[in-house]
Formats: structure tokens, sequence, C-alpha cells
């Protein structure tokens, strides 16, 4: 008789998520999925609201990472007011945005993916902590808590608060940078570059412990999508989209993120609130693509700073396909922002007061594109003439990565689950699968009316034998 | 160092309470370090670490709305300050096994009455809290700064 192994919840990500692995009468893998059961309503609640409030009520989408939406809404609110940005405040929310993804990379590497890394799949679950990583590694723990801090300070330094800023306003930003902000932001690069050199350090030399999750952890071939500037170097505020091929050619290039509709599906999936996206030419589900630190990398051709770019060097050497390597493209995205940080802050213009551009509504249609912590982050109004909201379509980064998580499941899933007995090394595995891509769960479920609650119960078969809906 | 963090939900009404206090000790305790949040975060572990005594000032449920209540916090290992559910015990035992750490630490809590969506304290709270806050003060300089 056919069984199912649940995991629920998924522990040491953001948000709520279960996975079920059927097994087959052998006792063996057959199927698995990462489920998304939770619902947030937020392209529908929006409607009817002034544009000019999007910014502020998509922050509330996510603790984690507020700042990449604003970015994404003040972007789509620049268009619908058509106007260009001051220089200055494009700067400014670049490193806002900057910031951002090093903080939430801090929290992904340190937090929650460093207990595994360095302690072991294997290990105690009650040891597997950063108390644990702290035990052992006290100045990794040490290094993780303050780099998170450093991009929060840095985030509360430019916007006041480090949850839900509200200094990123349609036109730009609502006030200028002062020296002091600015000599205070530049002081505490230094000892974060130092971090995430030795962290990468250290990280690079344990990497062979793990070749056989390397060699199997979402190890399978798709698509890579992520934003590139004109020089083919890392962008995570503006420039075009990239779609890369398996074999690492470039399938698609210099997109125009307003047209994301034409190259980007969405369809819908019965097991989970999470919509998956794909690449439109080559159709439902072949067009899955991997977004985020991976993708981006992958994408690139230089990171376009000089220590990111030399670690990039010896990245260009690991296997590109496998998501394991999310998380040491995660350290050298940490390296690029500080190092981008310092050179933004240096820029002639930088104290500019001119920070807004100051309109009223001039286009019904504004569409919002940056890069998130977790990937390409799309959001895109529609108003009525009188600027009120009457469409919202948001595509997240963990929505992106959606079919590829789905697929790293099965992979982990076949690989390291045998039969109906559980342990707790297994179960972890088939968890940091999911956590190597560090979904935001709380950011990508925000559908309504796409798909009713079901319950259904399937036999091995496949036939429903009993169902609920409401 | 005298470090005091007082934390809650502002847009919950008497939930804030840790903040409206927190806000007001610091303009009286000019060498006090305050910090004022909306939630306890594992970066506040570096705080705690240069403190000789942390002071958490927190809302509770439960009891006649008003009450002040003091207690010593003793760490708490288990990870307490690196997931959703971040602690003041937690913190203490991080600080400790991050950066061999031990502050005194404590929390005081006062009783809400009103915890729903409101931007204001309750009447419970707001028509007292000249006295309260006043409770706040003098329940720290005759329970913690005495042991020092």
């Amino acid at each position: 008789m056919s069984q199912r192994l649940v995991i629920d919840p998924v522990t040491r990500i953001e948000g709520h998520a279960k996975i079920t692995i059927q097994l087959n009468d052998a006792g063996e893998v057959d199927d698995a999925h990462f489920h998304v059961t939770q619902l947030r309503g937020f392209e529908k609640f929006c409607e009817g609201r002034p544009f000019h409030e999007m910014p502020s009520l998509m922050a509330r989408i996510c603790g984690i990472c507020p700042v990449s939406h604003l970015i994404a809404s003040g972007k789509a609110c620049d268009k619908l007011l058509a106007v260009h940005i001051p220089p200055t405040a494009k700067n400014l929310r670049r490193i806002l945005n900057l910031a951002q993804i090093t903080q939430s990379h801090a929290l992904s590497f340190f937090y929650l993916s460093a207990p595994d890394l360095l302690l072991g799949m294997d290990a105690d679950p009650a040891q597997r902590n950063v108390f644990g990583v702290a035990q052992i590694q006290p100045t990794l723990a040490r290094g993780g808590v303050r780099l998170r801090q450093m991009g929060q300070q840095i985030i509360e330094i430019l916007g006041g608060k480090r949850i839900h800023p509200a200094w990123v306003v349609p036109g730009g930003v609502s006030e200028p940078l002062t020296a002091e902000k600015r000599d205070a932001i530049l002081a505490m690069l230094p000892e974060g570059i130092a971090i995430t050199q030795q962290t990468l350090k250290w990280f690079r030399g344990v990497l062979d412990q793990y070749a056989d999750e390397i060699g199997v952890f979402a190890r399978y071939r798709t698509l890579f999508m992520g934003l590139i500037n004109d020089a083919k170097q890392l962008e995570m505020y503006d420039g075009h989209l990239r779609i890369m091929g398996a074999e690492g050619h470039v399938l698609a290039d210099d997109l125009l993120p307003d047209q994301y509709e034409q190259y980007i599906g969405e369809a819908v999936e019965s097991h989970s609130f999470l919509k998956s996206p794909y690449y439109k030419p080559l159709g439902y589900p072949n067009g899955v693509y991997r977004v985020g630190p991976l993708a981006r990398l992958n994408i690139v051709e230089r990171c376009g700073t000089p220590l990111a770019d030399e670690e990039l060097e010896y990245f260009r050497t690991l296997d590109s396909q496998s998501s394991f390597h999310y998380h040491y493209a995660r350290l050298i995205e940490i390296l690029f922002c500080l190092e981008r940080i310092k050179e933004l802050l240096h820029t002639p213009d930088i104290l500019s007061e001119r920070v807004r551009a100051h309109a009223q509504p001039n286009s019904t249609v504004g569409i919002g594109v940056a890069e998130a912590p977790r990937g390409t982050l799309i959001h895109h109004y529609q108003t009525d003439e009188a600027g009120l909201i009457t469409r919202v379509n948001l595509i997240i980064a963990t929505g992106h990565n959606n079919l590829a998580m789905d697929r790293g499941v099965l992979e982990v899933a076949k690989r390291y689950v045998h039969g109906a007995q559980l342990n707790e090394g297994m179960l972890n595995r088939v968890e940091a699968i999911i956590r190597a891509f560090d979904p935001c769960l709380s950011c990508s479920t925000h559908a309504v009316g796409q798909m009713p609650l079901q319950l259904q119960l399937i036999n091995r078969d496949g036939q429903v034998i009993d169902e609920m809906m409401r | 160092m005298i470090l005091v963090i007082g934390y809650g939900n502002l847009l919950r009404a008497d939930d804030g309470i840790g903040c409206v206090a927190a806000q007001w000790l610091e303009q009286r305790h000019g060498d006090w370090q305050v910090q004022i949040s909306h939630q306890l975060v594992p970066e506040m572990v570096t705080g705690l670490a240069k403190a000789d005594q942390v002071i958490f000032i927190d809302a509770r449920e439960g009891g006649q709305a008003g009450t002040v209540i003091c207690e010593p916090l003793e760490p708490q290992d288990g990870g307490g300050a690196f997931t959703h559910h971040v602690s003041p015990a937690g913190l203490l035992s991080a600080a400790q096994e991050l950066y061999g750490a031990t502050p005194q630490g404590w929390i005081i809590s006062v009783v809400g009455a009103v915890f729903d969506y409101c931007e204001r304290l309750s009447p419970a709270l707001s028509t007292k809290l000249p006295a309260l806050l006043d409770e706040i003060e003098g329940v720290i300089h005759s329970h913690i700064l005495v042991r020092e």
C-alpha cells in the first residue's frame, strides 16, 4: 500500500509550508511536492487604494524584505507619474536595496543555513542552531549577527527605521542624505567586507564535505533569469532581464522589464498557493527557471566590483546547476553589495538635495522591476484616471523559483528517502533544499480567487476517493 | 551600562506600553542606553553584550490593567534568540554564548487592557500614564539598580 510522508511545518524558512512525499508500493519515492499553505491576498485588497499608498502597503507584505517591495513599488509608481527620478534619488534607492540584500542574505546564510553547513545535517536538532554554531565557530556566529545588524543599520540610517521604512516615495525618496549619515555608513563597510571575506574563506574550505548534497540538491537543468546592466554586470536595481539556458548560453537578452508579460507566464498548481511562473517561449512546465543569487551570478559576465569579481572567478569553477551553491552565491553578493554601497556613497552628487520628482499621475499603468534578495521582483499596477488602483499583479522571487523548488524536493527525496522510516538527517536534507532557495512565503502568497481550498484523498492509482472543498 | 529595551506594537493599543515607557525613560536618563522596537530582534544581542544590566519593558495580558510586574531573567538556551520568537531570556543566552557576556536581566511587564487595532493606549492605561511611568521608574530604582 502506498504511503505519504508529510513534513509539516518546514522549519527555518520565512513563512509556513509543508512537503509531501508520495511513496509507491516498494516504499520508494514516487512523487514529492512543496506546498505553500498560507494565503495573503495583497493583490486583491489593494484594489481601490490611491496609487501613492502602494509603497507603504506593499512593504507590509513582508517583515524580512519590506525594502525590496518598497523599491519595486516605488519604481512602478514612478511609471504612473511618468517621471525620471533624480539621479541621486536613484542611487540612494540603490544603496537601500543593497543594504536590504546584505541583511537578508546574512539572515539566510548565518542564522538559517549555517547550522546545517557547520554542524552537519545529521547533527542533533537540538544543537543545530546558531548557539551550536557559536560553540564551534563563535567568530562565524558573531560575524553573522554583525553583518545582519549592519544591513539593518544602513536601512535605518537611510529610511528612519529598520522595518517598513517610508523613505521611498513615488518620484524618488523623501529626504536627502546628510554627510553625517554618509560617513556613518562608510565607517561600517570595512568590517562587513572583512567578515564576508573570512566567511567565504571558511566556506570554501568545507565545500568538499558536501559533495553528495551538491550533486543532488536541485541539480537539474533549468533556465536562469535576472537583471543585468549595460556592461553585463550584476544589477540589483535597474537594467534589462537576461534569460540564460542550462548550457550557459544566452537565450534571451535585453528584455524590457515592462514587457514581462510577453515572456513570463503564470501557471497555478493545485497543491500550492504559490504561483508557478515560467518562460513562455518554452511553455509550461518546460520553461522552468531559477532566480536569485545563483541565477544572478550565472547570468552575469562580471559582478562589477573588485573583490566580488575575485570571488566570482572561484565560483565559476563550481557546479553552476546545483542549488546548493545558492549559499556561496549569497556570500559573494554580500561582498558585492558592501563594495557597491561604498562606490555609490562616493559619487559626487550623493548629498544632493534634489531627490524627488513631483508630478500628478500621467499614466494608468506602472511596472516596477528590481532584484530582491531572493530574485527578480515584479510589481505591476493599473489605475483609473483618478489614480485609484484597479489591478495589481505581483511576481515575487520565491514564486519564480516555485517550479524549481518543487523539482528540487523530488530530486532530494529520491536520493535520501527510502522506505517509510523517517530520520532527522533525511528530513532535514529535504527541508534544506528548500532553505537553499531561501523562500519567503510571506511575500509570495498573495493571489486570491485562483485556487479553492481543497482537500483530496488520493489512492496509489491517483483516484480521488474523498474530497472536501469550500 | 544600563540598557533599557522597550518593545511592543504601537498599532495594538496597550501592547505599545513598553515603547512609551522606554521613550519616557530615555528623556529622563541620558546616561542609559535605550532601544525602542516593534519586536525583539537577534541583533540586539550586541547591545546586551556591552551592558551590565538590561531591562526589558513589555506589555502582558491577564490581571488588573496597569499592574507593573518586575521579574529577574535567566538565560534560556534553545535558539530562542534566532527564530521568529525572540525572547528576552533567549537574548541573554545568546549574549553569553556569542560574547561571554552575562548582564543581569530583568523584565518589567505592564498589564494591558486592550490589544486590538488602535494607535493609542486604552483609557485604562492612558488615564494613569504619569503615575504608571513613575511606578516603572521607581521599580527600576528600588528593585534593580539597588542590586548593582
